[in-house]
């Protein structure tokens, strides 16, 4: 599948949590469109992973398009990132 | 503020680059110290953080708190020789603190220092704090620092 959502995470992020389960819902109804991923910056595969995306901050978002970033939220997404996601999944 | 490879350094702190610690000189002969950015990121998701108890001495290079993440028990180490006389309660209730605002609420200790200006003449301000780190980091091979939403820098 060409779309992967992934949601960068760390257990020391109080708002992670949410974030991930937000996204989830979100994959959940559409599954057959895209891969999910929750990458957790707890171990060195998660950390390396979010250096080569230049990740600062955490929760992040990325929505990418063989392997092209095409959708990026940064912090707890709001309302309206959210239908922006749904939006460019839906078309 | 100063910003070494995403890793926050505030401005007027004092630094000991090998004990990873800073330290804010309170004006009255008692310092306030907690671990770096550089260390909270180190560690990892801190679990519990325990300071050795008010009224303790302290000898410089020994710990002033044992400190426990997913990945990583360890002590945080005094560059101060002296008498601890405060502990910040908030690190024992919830050890994210440290985590999420290193430099603010997650101060570990207050320290009464037998030698106060001695030893504050041996940690590293400004510039020569961010060369120090600098050096450390890349001796360690340690990238990027990564924040949670809502830290404070």
């Amino acid at each position: 599948m060409p779309l992967l959502l992934r949601v960068f995470t760390h257990p020391a992020c109080s708002n992670c949590g949410a974030v991930v389960r937000m996204m989830w819902e979100i994959y959940e109804e559409r599954k057959q469109m895209f891969d999910f991923k929750t990458v957790k910056l707890e171990n060195k595969e998660g950390l390396k992973e979010a250096h080569a995306e230049k990740i600062k901050t955490i929760p992040t978002v990325i929505l990418s398009d063989n392997g092209k970033e095409v959708f990026r939220i940064v912090g707890t997404p709001k309302k309206q990132h959210v239908l922006e996601l749904k939006n460019y999944l839906n078309n | 503020m100063a910003e070494l490879k995403s890793c926050l350094l505030p401005d007027g702190l004092y630094y000991s680059v090998e004990n990873n610690v800073w330290a804010r000189d309170l004006g009255d002969g008692t310092i306030i110290m907690g671990m770096t950015d550089i260390a909270q990121t180190l560690a990892g998701s801190v679990i519990h953080c325990k300071p050795k108890a008010a009224g303790k001495k302290v000898k410089k290079g020994k710990s002033i708190a044992t400190v426990e993440s997913g990945k990583w028990v360890g002590p945080v180490k005094s560059p101060f020789a002296g008498e601890i006389v405060e502990i910040n309660d908030a690190v024992l209730s919830d050890a994210t603190i440290l985590n999420k605002s290193p430099y603010k609420n997650g101060w570990i200790v207050k320290i009464k220092p037998d030698d106060l200006s001695g030893d504050l003449a041996e940690m590293l301000q400004a510039e020569a704090a961010v060369e120090g780190f600098a050096k450390y980091m890349d001796e360690k091979e340690l990238g990027e620092c990564i924040h949670c939403e809502g830290f404070e820098g």
